[in-house]
């Protein structure tokens, strides 16, 4: 059985210490940031933050409400970037991560074209740069810890457990109070589901969730240059080229140290 | 803040107590001040406080050694003496420093130029002091006021002393939550640096003082001189912790209870609320982890788990949550029950061991409010200079000219400080202020906005405000605004929020602006601080300041 996290925006109260202890057990470096005007920071996720909460001031049938949600890899049951990899490197595990292998990441970012929820992202600001998102904390669950933003959440607004005891969870939380919470589980069938499922009082629209098929997104290498505008795959393209002499150039000056502890597989 | 007292809430002495005697009768410390209610079921009063010469006996016991003895009236005279008339809380201590009445202000993890109100007022203060000496975790803005924005530092003659002191986690001790409970902590880490925990740099200031003062035959010596202070180079919390507990001076050993503390100067203790917390066969009861539950009806006690002040009682005034049976009124949470097979008490300590009162001796039925001296509960603390009964005033700055509910806009009690304490009027400062904290933020920040991972969540100081009050002042979310008061201006980001709605009051929109505090010139992120908006104003009992209202007016910046 696979692995999930329920996250219930009626218990969250927008602390933002999930955020923080993302960035402690992965050891992630703060953004500098500036007040923009809303209580949200850093402004979006990025190499450094796999995880915020996203503040919403929502009109919910003429009642306001101040709702959160919480934003990182989705660990789709099918996940699309796995399907666009040409080389292997984001696999989903049978334990619920979708994981990604620096080793074996080449630098076309195809993954990025294909989520349909925008997660991975590039270190463009490394010299060797690769794909960074959330891990599920798999490195935790493989010693059998709930991930670190579980672990921290003071509510109770995150919930690890079997995705299918969650799904029941859900569906009871939503039939207990169905004034308080809208009669949808994202995530649920959601592109062929997700292991992340969420409880929200209002529509998920309105948190900026995108509506989505229930089929899973199947995305090979080509159909991936094939399926996004031709503006992107020519960006991805260049970028591509740019990346393989950069790091051409470094696997050049690079130490023997370094050599030994990275396995060459863009030959 | 707690300048009224002693440990073991003992009065502070005023310059009138001549001896222990008149102090407690002054104070209602004293067996005579017990009143037996007539008319009860109970017919007696514990009157708990009148054991109070036991305590004050043993603390200056503990503090002054062998040369407190019955004779000289166990070194009472050394104490510190207080005018009543004098305020001797934050802000009375604000204002005192500008009028020279202080001369030098140690100030230990506190951060007076950003925390208390009128920042201002207290920047401009310290800079009266002749030295100042700021012990703290991280630079901050009371250690820095004398180059802060704005001001010479040639001008400023103040000599800063800044000492580094080690983080919680770098140094052993007990930390006591408001449930009462002390929990013992231990050093993970050794302190960055030259920095020290507190407790030792006191150790050594003192043993410095007492060096200086050995050959000085000045009376106001004597205290210093006469100071019980034997731990050494080296102090350690675990020895303090024992000194607090107290020890039965006729066999060396710690004393089990308050119940054993004598008048006569054979105990000591430094807290007698404390005693009990440190057992010969125990130990450091502030250690226990004990994560069983033993109460019998398993209500979440965990009463092994630290220890709980006073004899680790966890819930006070226990008596009064069961009948004149000892049953309790709820069933469903019983803190304590009366076994009337064993003629026992289970569950929690409770307060005072007496039988209840149905089941006890005439005379000896007691009432449960033991520290009241009449054993009960007051609906009104009739000892409140603006009491007995609450009401409902306009704060000192108010955008009304009368109090809707009653005939006094004001309380006419409170206390109003004079020093750069302008105040504003509605015309001038039409909007309501009000100071808060945020989660990512910390008091004074000086413990978070040193903290990038905090930072990055919350960078910059921020105020909070309507979407109708912006739009009346053309200001647009994310625009830098200037709030001002009578006592100065700050500038902060504007967030612009539903959640702020304009209230209507007596028919008039008043708007108001909801302030953060965390802000100072010092540390990793900078801002203005929300404390120079809010005024010298102090509760009427116990000067609190009046931080959660004041008039200020919003521009764009
Ligand atoms: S599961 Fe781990 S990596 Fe993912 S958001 Fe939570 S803490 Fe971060
Ligand atoms: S830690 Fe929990 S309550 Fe806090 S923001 Fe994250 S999900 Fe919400």
């Amino acid at each position: 059985m696979s692995k999930g996290v329920l996250y219930d925006a009626n218990k969250c109260i927008g602390c933002r210490a999930c955020q923080v202890a993302c960035k402690q057990w992965n050891q992630l470096p703060a953004e500098a940031t500036t007040n923009t005007g809303t209580l949200e920071n850093p402004p979006k996720l990025s190499a450094s933050t796999f995880t915020k909460i996203h503040f919403t001031e929502a009109e919910d049938n003429g009642k306001f409400q101040f709702v959160f949600t919480k934003l990182q890899c989705m660990h789709c049951e099918h996940p699309a970037c796995a399907t666009a990899c040409p080389v292997a490197a984001l696999q989903k595990t049978k334990e619920g991560p979708v994981i990604y292998d620096d080793n074996r990441c080449f630098g076309c970012r195809y993954c990025q074209v294909a989520c349909p929820f925008g997660i991975p992202n590039f270190e463009w600001d490394k010299p060797m740069p690769w794909i960074r998102k959330c891990t599920f904390c798999a490195d935790r669950l493989g010693g059998g810890l709930e991930p670190a933003c579980v672990k921290t959440c003071p509510t109770g607004a995150l919930e690890f457990g079997e995705r299918d005891d969650l799904i029941v969870i859900a569906k009871e939380r939503i039939a207990a109070s169905p004034d308080k919470y809208v009669d949808h589980i994202y995530g649920e069938k959601e592109v062929g589901g997700l292991s992340w499922l969420y409880l929200s009082p209002v529509p998920f629209e309105e948190l900026g969730f995108p509506t989505l098929g229930t089929e899973p997104v199947t995305v090979n290498a080509e159909r991936a240059m094939g399926a996004v505008p031709p503006v992107l795959v020519a960006v991805a393209a260049i970028m591509t080229g740019v990346y393989l002499v950069i790091q051409r150039r470094q696997k050049m000056s690079q130490t023997k140290e370094n050599d030994k502890n990275k396995v060459e597989v863009t030959k | 803040m707690l300048a009224h007292i002693l440990p073991g809430y003992l009065n502070i002495p005023v310059e009138s107590d001549a001896d222990i005697e008149a102090y407690l009768k002054r104070t209602g410390k004293h067996p005579d001040a017990t009143i037996i209610p007539q008319g009860l079921a109970g017919d007696s009063s514990s009157n708990w406080w009148g054991n109070a010469r036991k305590y004050i006996v043993s603390l200056l016991k503990a503090w002054y050694g062998n040369a407190a003895t019955g004779d000289n009236d166990f070194c009472f005279n050394y104490l510190p003496k207080v005018d009543p008339k004098i305020n001797y809380t934050h802000i009375g201590m604000i204002e005192a420093m500008n009028h020279g009445k202080i001369k030098g202000l140690w100030v230990w993890g506190q951060n007076p130029a950003v925390g208390g109100p009128n920042s201002n007022g207290a920047r401009a203060a310290l800079g009266k002091l002749d030295w100042l000496m700021v012990a703290d975790i991280w630079m901050n803005e009371t250690a820095e006021f004398w180059k802060r924005p704005g001001v010479n530092p040639s001008e400023i003659k103040t000599e800063v002393f800044i000492l580094p002191v080690a983080c919680s986690y770098e140094k052993e001790g007990s930390i006591s939550n408001s449930g009462r409970w002390a929990q013992w902590r231990y050093k993970a880490v050794e302190p960055p640096g030259e920095a020290m925990p507190d407790l030792e740099i006191m150790n050594l200031v003192m043993l410095k003082l007492k060096e200086l003062y050995a050959a000085d035959s000045r009376p106001q010596a004597k205290p210093i001189i006469d100071l019980n202070w034997n731990y050494g180079e080296h102090i350690t919390a675990d020895a303090v912790a024992r000194e607090v507990n107290g020890y039965d001076l006729t066999t060396g050993k710690l004393v089990a209870s308050f119940a054993a503390l004598k008048d006569d100067g054979t105990t000591t203790s430094g807290n007698w609320l404390y005693c009990n917390q440190y057992s010969e066969e125990e130990g450091n009861k502030c250690a226990r982890r004990g994560t069983v539950d033993s109460h019998p009806r398993q209500i979440g006690l965990y009463s092994n788990w630290s220890w709980c002040w006073p004899l680790n009682r966890r819930i006070i005034y226990n008596r009064a949550s069961v009948d004149l049976d000892g049953m309790p009124w709820d069933n469903d949470h019983p803190v304590i029950l009366y076994n009337t097979a064993v003629k026992k008490w289970e569950g929690d300590v409770p307060d005072g061991g007496w039988p209840p009162i149905n089941q006890a001796e005439k005379g000896a039925k007691y009432l449960p409010f033991i520290m009241k001296p009449e054993g009960l509960s007051r609906l009104w603390g009739y000892d409140l200079v603006e009491g007995p009964v609450p009401e409902v005033y306009e704060p000192w700055e108010s955008p009304l000219d009368r109090n809707l509910m009653s005939g006094t806009k004001n309380n006419p009690c409170a206390f109003i400080g004079a020093f750069m304490n302008e105040q504003g009027e509605p015309d001038q400062y039409p909007c309501v202020g009000t100071t808060y904290r945020c989660t990512e933020h910390w008091q004074t920040g000086i413990m978070t906005r040193n903290l990038p991972w905090l930072v990055e969540l919350v960078p910059d100081m921020y105020v909070e405000m309507s979407e109708e009050l912006a739009a009346e002042r053309g200001i647009e979310r994310g625009d830098k605004v200037i709030v001002s008061t009578a006592r100065g201006d700050i500038k902060a980001v504007a967030v612009v929020t539903r959640r702020f709605q304009p209230l209507i009051v007596d028919g008039k929109t008043i708007h108001q602006i909801g302030v953060l505090w965390h802000w100072g010139y010092s540390g990793m992120a900078k801002g203005d601080s929300g404390n120079i908006l809010t005024p010298h104003v102090g509760d009427a009992n116990t000067t609190i300041p009046e931080y959660k209202t004041f008039l200020c007016n919003v521009r764009r910046a």
